[in-house]
C-alpha cells in the first residue's frame, strides 16, 4: 500500500508519545510509593492557617517525619473507612467523640494508651483505650452585645437555646439563624445538645427523641432564618436600622470567638459588632467538643506512631501548641498555660452528653430533619 | 432498573452475531475491532460497573431500598425540590438555548461592530462557575449589590431582595450555561456550507427566513445534545438555588449532596440520585433514538466560509447592538467584581461592599511569597492535562466505534456503559473507586492503586467520560458519511482516515472539549480529595480547606485570590485553543486534505465515465 510508510511512522509517534505519558505516570507512582519511607502520615481537620506546617516543623524538631494530609473532618473519616484493606494514614488528628465513637465502632483505630493518658480529665478520652483527648472546646450561643444584654433599647439575651424559639418569645423570633446544612461538627454538636435533652426510648419516641424533641426542631425552623454565611457575616452585614439583617445570635465555637471578633470588630467599624459578642450558659451546661487523636489499624509503622502520639499530646508540645494557636489543651498540665480565654471558655459548666447514642442516630435526624423540617 | 439493563451490556458486547468467524478474523481490521471491543468490556466493568456495585450492592438489594423510597414521597421538602429541579431545567431548555444562540448568532452569524471583543465576553464562563460564579452575581444583584442600588435610586420602592427565588435562580443558571453555545453551537454553525445561504438567498429568501429555514436547521444535531447538557445542569443545580433560591426556590441536588457526603445516610442519597440519575438515561435514549433516525445536513465538501450577514433593518441593526452590549455586560459584570473583591477583606466579602479605602495587596502577596502555594497550581494543572487528554484519547476510539456501528446494538451498549458515571454524583463513584481499588484487585490483575496517582487520575477520567462522549458524538454526527467512503474507496486505512480526513474535522470540538474539562478539573473538590495521594493536594482542595474552614478569618478573602488565579490559568488555556493562528490553522489543513481527497474522486469518476463510454462504444 501507497500509505504504508507514513502509516508505520504515525503508529511509531503514537506509541512514543503513549509510552513517554506511560512512563511518567509510573515514574510518579514509583516515585510516591518509594517516598513512603519513614515518613508517618498524620490525617488530621486541623492544619489549615498555616497550622500544618508548623506542625511538621516542630515534629521534624523532636525527630519525627510526618506528613501531614488536612481536609473536612467528615471527608478525612471518609478516607479512613474507605482505604481500611490499606491503610494510607498512620495517625488520625482531630474529628470529635463522635467522628471518634464511629472510628473506633467500625474496629479501624488500634488500641494504644499513651504516655499522658492521665493528663487528661476523666470522661474526656476513651474508656477502652482506643482514642484520647487532644483539645477541648466549647460550643456556644453567642449574640451581638450592641443589640442585646443589659441597658437600655437592649433586648434581655436568652438563657438556652430552646428559648430562642419558645413560641411564647416572640422577641426573638426571627433574630437567629436556622441551619441550611447539617454537614458541620459545630451544627452536629448542637444538634446533639438539644437532641440529648429529649432521649426517649418510649415507643413514641422518633430515633431515640421524644415528641417533645422534635417539636423544638419545628419551632427552630419556624421561627428562624435561613443561614447564609456563618454567624459572624449575619451579625456584621447590618443595615443600621437592622431592618433587613436582624440577625442577632447564632452558634460559634468558642477558640474563634476571639480571632473573628477581633477581625469584623476592626474592620467593620462602620458596621456593627463595636461591642463585640456575648455567650449564653445554660443552666444545663454547654456542649464540649473534644478533638483526640488514635493510631489507624493496620499501620505499618505502629511503633513510630506510638512515640509520635506520646510526643503530640505531651505536656510539652501541647503548651506549644496552645500558645502558638489559641487552643484549650484537654491536658491539664498544658491547659495551665492556655491563653485567659481559652481557659475562660472551657471552664464552663459541661453539658453531659452521650455521644455514642448522639452518633448511632445522627443519619436519621439528618434525614429526618433535611426531609421534613429544614424550609 | 437501570443498573441490570446496563449491566446487560457489559455482557453483550462478545460478539454473538450470526456471522462466519474464520472470515471476520481473517481481516486484520477486524483483529483491531476486536481488540478494542475486548479492551472497552474490561474497561467499563472493571471502573465503572464493577466499584460502584461493589458500594452499591446492598442499597439495591437490601430492604431499605423500598424504606427510603417511601420516606422520599412522604417528604413535602423532598418533592418540592424535585419538582423545582425539573421545573428549573425545563425553563432552562429554553432561556439557556435562546441566550446561547443570541450569542453565537451575534459574534459568527451577523455582522455586529465589535464582535471580538463581545465573543471575549461571552466566552467568560468557560473560566469560572459553581460557588465563585453566583457571588459575582450576588456582589451585583443581591440585597446591597451595585445593580439593585442603581435600580433603587431610579425605583426607590423596589425591594432589595428582588434577586431571589425562581427567577434569579433561571437568571443566572442561563447566564452560566451558554458555554456549550459559545462552543460547540459556534462550531457547527462554521461547518455550514455557505454556498447554501447563498442559494437560499438567490431564490429571494429574506435574512430571518434563511436563519429559521436554512441555518438553525443544520444546526439541529448541536442543539439536540447542548439541550440535554443543558436539562442535566439545570437538574444538578446546586450553588445557585443554594444561594439565591431563597425559601421558596430549593432544588434537589444539595439534598443529595447532604445525604451522600454523610455515611449514614448514603443509601437516601444514592436513591435519589439514581432517580436523577435514570431521567438523564431516558432523555439521551430519546436522542439517541432521534440521532441515530435522522439524517442530517452536515459539513459541505467543497466548503465556502460563511460570510457575516448585514441586518438591512436598521433599527433592527442598533436592537442587536443594543442587546450584544447588554449581554456583554451581563456577562463580563460578575468577573469584575470577583478581581475587585479579591482585593478586599473577608469583612468585605461578606458584607458585599466595595470599600477602595481598605484596598489591599496582602491576599495576593501571602499567596504568591508562599513556596508551598505554588505545588498545588503545579500539580493540580500537570493531573487535570493528564486525565483530561486520556479521556478524550479514550472516547474518540469508543465514539468511532460507536458512530460506526450505530446500528449494532453492541455498539449501543458501549454507549450505555460509557455513560453509567452520569447516572452516580462525582462523590459517590470517588468512594466506590477508593473502596475497590485502594487495595489489590482482581479486576486490574492485582495491581493496587492505593496511594499512588493512577487512582486520582483514573478519577478523574471515568467522571469526565459521560459529557465527553456526549460532545464528540454529536461531532461526530456532523461528518458526512461520503467523505469516509470516498478516503476508504481511494485506499486508505482506517487508522489513516481517522487520523488525516475525521480527526481534522472534529479537532475543534476536541480542542474545546480539551478547555473546557481541563478549566473544570482544576478545582475539583470531591474526587480530588478522596483519591489524590498522601501530601498531594489540588487546588480545589486548597481552595476549599479556605472556604470552609473556619479557623482563619480571612480565609474567604484567600479563597477569592485563588480563584482569580483559577481564572488567569483558566483564561490562558482558553486562548491557547481560540487564539487565532491555531483555529485557522487547523481549519485550512481540513480544507486541503478535503479537497485533495476531492480532485482524487473526481479525477476517478472522471476516468471510470471515460471507461464506460468506451466500453459502451
Amino acid at each position: 500500500m501507497k500509505l504504508n510508510k507514513k502509516k508505520v511512522f504515525k503508529c511509531f509517534a503514537v506509541m512514543a508519545a503513549a509510552m513517554t505519558m506511560g512512563t511518567t505516570i509510573i515514574g510518579m507512582t514509583a516515585c510516591d510509593a518509594l517516598g513512603g519511607g519513614d515518613t508517618l502520615v498524620v490525617y488530621t481537620n486541623s492544619g489549615s492557617g498555616g497550622r500544618a506546617k508548623w506542625w511538621e516543623k516542630e515534629a521534624k524538631e523532636a525527630g519525627f517525619n510526618i506528613t501531614v494530609v488536612d481536609g473536612g473532618a467528615d471527608k478525612m473519616k471518609e478516607k479512613i473507612i474507605a482505604e481500611a484493606k490499606n491503610p494510607q494514614a498512620d495517625v488520625m488528628c482531630g474529628l470529635n467523640t463522635m467522628g471518634w465513637s464511629d472510628l473506633k465502632a467500625r474496629g479501624l483505630i488500634e488500641q494504644y494508651v499513651p504516655k499522658w493518658a492521665d493528663h487528661v480529665d476523666e470522661g474526656l478520652n476513651d474508656p477502652d483505650g482506643y482514642y484520647h483527648a487532644i483539645t477541648k472546646e466549647t460550643i456556644l450561643l453567642i449574640y451581638d452585645k450592641e443589640v442585646m444584654g443589659e441597658g437600655e433599647n437592649k433586648l434581655a439575651p436568652p438563657s438556652d437555646w430552646i428559648d430562642i424559639w419558645n413560641p411564647a418569645n416572640t422577641q426573638y423570633h426571627g433574630k437567629f439563624q436556622c441551619w441550611s446544612s447539617l454537614g458541620g461538627g459545630t451544627t452536629q454538636v448542637v444538634l446533639s445538645s438539644i437532641m440529648h435533652r429529649y432521649k426517649s426510648d418510649a415507643s413514641d419516641a422518633k430515633y431515640g427523641v421524644s415528641p417533645e424533641g422534635w417539636t423544638q426542631i419545628k419551632n427552630l425552623y419556624t421561627y428562624g432564618v435561613k443561614a447564609q454565611g456563618n454567624v459572624f457575616d449575619a451579625l456584621s452585614n447590618k443595615n443600621p436600622d437592622h431592618s433587613n439583617y436582624p440577625i442577632c445570635m447564632g452558634q460559634w465555637y468558642s477558640s474563634g470567638i476571639k480571632s473573628y471578633s477581633e477581625t469584623y470588630y476592626n474592620k467593620s467599624k462602620t458596621q456593627h459588632l463595636l461591642e463585640g459578642v456575648g455567650y449564653v450558659v445554660p443552666e444545663l451546661g454547654v456542649p464540649y467538643a473534644v478533638t483526640g487523636c488514635g493510631i489507624i489499624k493496620g499501620t505499618k509503622k505502629k511503633e513510630t506512631a506510638q512515640k509520635f502520639l506520646d510526643w503530640y499530646g505531651s505536656d510539652e508540645f501541647q503548651t506549644k501548641w496552645a500558645q502558638k494557636w489559641n487552643t484549650a489543651p484537654a491536658n491539664n498540665v498544658a491547659w495551665q498555660s492556655a491563653s485567659e480565654d481559652a481557659k475562660l471558655y472551657t471552664s464552663l459548666k459541661q453539658q453531659e452528653i452521650d455521644w455514642a447514642w448522639a452518633q448511632s442516630h445522627m443519619g436519621d435526624w439528618i434525614a429526618e430533619i433535611e426531609l421534613q423540617y429544614m424550609k | 432498573m437501570a443498573f441490570s439493563k446496563v449491566k446487560a451490556g457489559g455482557d453483550g458486547l462478545s460478539p454473538k452475531k450470526k456471522f462466519d468467524f474464520k472470515k471476520f478474523i481473517k481481516n486484520p481490521r477486524n483483529i483491531i475491532l476486536i481488540v478494542e471491543g475486548i479492551f472497552f468490556l474490561w474497561f467499563v466493568f472493571s471502573f465503572l460497573l464493577y466499584p460502584n456495585l461493589n458500594l452499591f450492592g446492598d442499597v439495591f438489594f437490601g430492604g431499605s431500598f423500598v424504606e427510603n423510597i417511601k420516606k422520599i414521597f412522604a417528604s413535602q421538602r423532598a418533592m418540592k425540590s424535585i419538582g423545582n429541579s425539573f421545573i428549573l431545567a425545563i425553563s432552562m431548555c429554553v432561556t439557556v438555548n435562546v441566550v446561547g444562540t443570541l450569542v453565537v448568532l451575534i459574534t459568527e452569524y451577523f455582522k455586529v461592530h465589535g464582535s471580538k471583543i463581545l465573543r471575549v465576553g461571552y466566552m467568560s464562563t468557560m473560566i469560572y462557575g459553581g460557588m465563585i460564579l453566583v457571588s459575582g452575581y450576588k456582589f451585583l444583584y443581591g440585597e446591597v449589590g451595585y445593580f439593585t442600588q442603581l435600580m433603587r435610586l431610579i425605583f426607590p420602592n423596589m425591594s432589595t431582595t428582588w434577586f431571589e427565588g425562581y427567577g434569579a435562580v433561571l437568571f443566572i443558571m442561563t447566564f452560566a450555561c451558554t458555554t456549550n453555545h459559545v462552543v460547540f453551537l459556534r462550531n457547527a454553525l462554521h461547518q455550514i456550507d455557505y454556498q447554501t445561504i447563498e442559494a437560499a438567498r438567490n431564490m429571494g429568501a429574506s435574512t430571518t427566513r434563511i436563519l429559521f429555514k436554512v441555518v438553525l436547521p443544520a444546526l439541529l444535531p448541536s442543539y439536540l445534545s447542548i439541550t440535554i447538557l443543558t436539562f442535566i445542569k439545570g437538574l444538578c443545580a446546586m450553588a445557585a438555588p443554594l444561594i439565591v433560591g431563597g425559601d421558596g426556590f430549593q432544588t434537589i441536588n444539595p439534598m443529595v449532596i447532604t445525604f451522600v457526603s454523610n455515611d449514614a445516610t448514603r443509601s437516601l442519597g444514592a436513591v435519589m440520585a439514581i432517580f436523577l440519575g435514570i431521567v438523564t438515561i431516558a432523555l439521551l435514549v430519546v436522542l439517541n433514538w432521534f440521532e441515530r433516525r435522522g439524517h442530517y445536513m452536515s459539513i459541505s465538501k467543497v466548503k465556502t466560509r460563511i460570510v457575516k450577514q448585514k441586518i438591512k433593518n436598521p433599527v433592527l441593526n442598533v436592537l442587536l447592538h443594543v442587546v450584544a452590549y447588554a449581554l456583554f455586560a451581563i456577562y463580563i459584570a460578575p468577573i469584575v467584581m470577583i478581581v475587585l473583591f479579591s482585593f478586599m477583606d473577608s469583612v468585605a466579602i461578606s458584607s458585599g461592599v466595595l470599600d477602595f479605602s481598605s484596598f489591599t495587596f496582602d491576599n495576593y502577596k501571602m499567596i504568591f511569597t508562599d513556596s508551598d502555594a505554588y505545588q498545588p497550581l503545579i500539580y493540580s494543572v500537570m493531573m487535570a492535562a493528564i486525565s483530561v487528554t486520556l479521556v478524550i484519547v479514550l472516547v474518540l476510539f469508543a465514539c468511532r466505534i460507536i458512530t460506526k456501528y450505530k446500528k449494532r446494538r453492541l455498539a449501543r451498549w458501549l454507549e450505555y456503559g460509557l455513560l453509567i458515571p452520569w447516572l452516580l454524583p462525582a462523590l459517590l463513584i470517588s468512594v466506590g473507586l477508593l473502596q475497590t481499588y485502594n487495595s489489590s484487585q482482581w479486576t486490574i490483575f492485582g495491581i493496587t492503586l492505593g496511594g499512588t496517582i493512577l487512582l486520582l487520575i483514573l478519577g478523574y477520567v471515568v467522571n469526565k467520560i459521560p459529557y465527553t462522549l456526549r460532545m464528540s458524538k454529536a461531532a461526530f454526527y456532523s461528518i458526512d458519511d461520503s467523505l469516509e467512503e470516498a478516503a476508504k474507496n481511494l485506499g486508505a486505512g482506517g487508522m489513516y482516515t481517522f487520523v488525516k480526513v475525521l480527526l481534522p474535522i472534529i479537532i475543534p470540538t476536541v480542542l474545546a472539549l480539551w478547555a473546557l474539562e481541563f478549566n473544570g478539573t482544576l478545582g475539583e473538590y470531591d474526587i480530588s480529595i478522596l483519591l489524590s495521594p498522601t501530601g498531594k493536594d489540588t487546588l480545589g482542595m486548597t481552595i476549599k480547606t479556605l472556604t470552609t474552614d473556619s479557623f482563619d478569618p480571612n480565609s474567604k478573602a484567600l479563597s477569592f485570590v485563588y480563584s482569580v488565579i483559577m481564572m488567569a490559568i483558566a483564561g490562558i488555556v482558553v486562548y491557547f485553543v481560540y487564539g487565532r493562528k491555531g483555529a485557522n490553522h487547523n481549519k485550512a489543513k481540513t480544507r486541503r486534505t478535503v479537497k485533495q481527497l476531492e480532485r482524487i474522486q473526481a479525477k476517478r469518476a472522471a476516468l471510470a465515465a471515460e471507461v464506460s463510454k468506451g466500453a459502451k462504444e
